[in-house]
């Protein structure tokens, strides 16, 4: 399994409520598109569900949020543990300043999961996964900031699985690539479902289409409409979610 | 009335090329070369000091060959002997104790404070960093003498003697005064770390927030990420900030000269007396300058100095440009 459930939860930067009781499964070894206009709180849903919030100064959060039945925000939780459990890929692609080699073999390294005699076919298979072994495997140990746009956000990719998550948060993922690029992600992230929950947040209300079997309409910090995309995209319930799809809003 | 409307009027038109220039380009011109000059100044500043410096100091080496400068023990200038060695050795020896002592610590109490702190413990840590970088050496030096004087004479040389000193020579000295390399070490160390703590917090500032989250997400800890942070983005950044402090270690003069006793002869143990260049200069330039060729021998001795930090500064440079053009970091 690996389902993600939010009991009101909440999210205040300072005096700002920027989510609200939001209440949501978010059902396993399923993609789910965060959508929504841009401030409405996607991202700050995305960096909850790995405690990246965490980071920001003067954030407070309220109430549960379940990684299968184990609140994440709950005392005594090691956080390093629960972003080894969700794993992430960011808007822009940041290699760690290593090789490539390194950057695959991190998470297995820090959280020895693998004999070390193992590693260099864990890199290769991770590598092959994601469609870039064959570009790379004659310099794998050369820096891995010289690559690519694709090629790094497809090597982050590669970092992001060797670490052995269970669900994966996308955040814009194939914003900043070129459309050849970005297609590419976008396919790999399509394959990765059987074996992965994953929770993207998107605004590209066509990516969402093609390869969402969730949906989570966020307007203004608030959930206004979540379901099956085969029956959110044809008839959304909520008039601000007909806006949103007809692109009159946001 | 719509400012889209086809027919924009344009109040100003300018000519694409003027006929005469307008003051908005006579002030670009003029702070641009008023800039470039002060600038460039600096330069000239370095010449001129060398310059100096080599013209007072010329002579000394036509009278005696380098090697009897450099390697030469005995220092009497009323014999007209200018062996310089015990300075130099001196000035190694206190700068060497510093810089193990300072950098190591300096460089983990910069990670804490841009990797561990929470806001409000950066707010009150910082400044007091930054005042501790910005203060007199005097104050450092006076210091030195009330406490770490007597903390090398009472504690730590009687320690240091009975345990690991009877292993190391160097490190025995049952009858210091405190006055000492040890001493002038640990003042030196206490001036420089809060130099390259601040200067090691603002290049881990400096990373991408990106770079940082990226290794985060991947679960790992704190410490791992002030790894990737520290010793591989930031590493040039640490590198300016370690051969800053040597730089300021090197050349301090009167916190050092306070505390080290200023005994010219090459210290037997670390806990004995000591002398340093910048310590010679400034305890003897302006007077006795009767005696022959002291004043050049002094001057050699500003050379020198001066010469070890250019060339610990250029070659520092050169590793770093060197590294980047390889491609370690980003």
């Amino acid at each position: 399994m690996a389902t993600i459930t939010l009991h009101n939860f909440n999210v205040w930067y300072g005096q700002q409520h920027a989510l609200r009781n939001i209440q949501l499964t978010l059902p396993a070894h399923q993609i789910t598109a965060i959508i929504g206009p841009s401030g409405c709180g996607k991202s700050t849903l995305l960096k909850s569900m790995n405690r990246l919030l965490d980071l920001q100064p003067h954030v407070r959060t309220s109430r549960r949020l379940l990684l299968d039945d184990e609140d994440i925000y709950a005392p005594g939780v090691d956080v390093a543990a629960v972003r080894t459990r969700i794993g992430m890929l960011a808007q822009k692609p940041f290699p760690l300043p290593l090789s490539i080699y390194d950057n695959v073999a991190y998470g297995p390294r820090i959280h020895a999961l693998h004999p070390t005699h193992q590693l260099d076919s864990v890199v290769q298979a991770h590598l092959t996964d994601v469609r870039l072994w064959d570009e790379v495997k004659d310099r794998l140990h050369s820096p891995a900031h010289r690559l690519s746009g694709g090629q790094q956000q497809r090597l982050c990719l590669a970092r992001a699985l060797s670490a052995q998550p269970e669900v994966l948060l996308c955040d814009e993922s194939t914003a900043s690539l070129d459309p050849i690029s970005a297609r590419g992600i976008e396919d790999l992230l399509a394959s990765l479902r059987s074996a992965y929950t994953l929770v993207m947040v998107t605004h590209d209300l066509d990516q969402a289409r093609r390869i969402a079997d969730y949906v989570v309409f966020l307007w203004l910090g608030e959930v206004i409409e979540h379901g099956p995309a085969a029956a959110f995209f044809p008839a959304p319930q909520h008039s601000l979610s007909r806006d949103y799809l007809a692109r009159k809003i946001g | 009335m719509s400012l889209l409307h086809e027919s924009v009027q344009r109040s100003v038109r300018p000519a694409l090329v003027p006929r005469r220039w307008h003051w908005r380009t006579w002030q670009d011109r003029v702070g641009h070369w008023a800039m470039a000059s002060l600038a460039w100044a600096i330069i000239g500043l370095l010449v001129a000091i060398t310059g100096v410096l080599v013209l007072r100091a010329g002579g000394l080496l036509q009278v005696y060959p380098l090697s009897a400068i450099v390697f030469g023990v005995q220092w009497q200038p009323l014999r007209g002997t200018f062996g310089m060695a015990p300075f130099f050795v001196g000035t190694l020896l206190v700068t060497a104790v510093a810089m193990l002592l300072a950098v190591p610590l300096a460089i983990l109490s910069g990670i804490y404070l841009a990797e561990y702190t929470r806001p409000r413990t950066r707010l009150l840590l910082k400044p007091l960093t930054d005042l501790l970088a910005g203060m007199p050496p005097v104050v450092y030096g006076v210091w030195g003498v009330l406490v770490i004087v007597p903390l090398v004479r009472d504690v730590i040389a009687p320690i240091s003697t009975g345990t690991i000193g009877m292993l190391v020579p160097f490190l025995s000295n049952p009858r210091s005064s405190g006055y000492s390399v040890m001493a002038a070490g640990l003042v030196l160390s206490l001036m420089i770390f809060p130099i390259i703590t601040a200067i090691t917090e603002e290049v881990l500032r400096a990373v991408p927030r990106e770079l940082r989250e990226a290794a985060f997400a991947l679960g790992a800890t704190r410490w791992e990420v002030s790894q990737i942070t520290a010793f591989r983005a930031g590493l040039p950044g640490i590198i300016a900030a370690v051969v800053l402090g040597f730089s300021r270690a090197f050349g301090e003069t009167l916190a050092v000269l306070m505390v080290v006793g200023n005994i010219p002869r090459i210290p037997p143990t670390l806990f004995d007396g000591s002398y340093t260049l910048s310590g010679l200069i400034a305890n003897n330039y302006g007077e006795m300058m009767s005696v022959p060729l002291y004043e050049r021998a002094l001057m050699t001795a500003a050379l020198a100095l001066l010469a070890v930090v250019i060339s610990f500064n250029v070659g520092t440079w050169l590793f770093l440009t060197r590294r980047l053009q390889i491609g370690g970091s980003q």
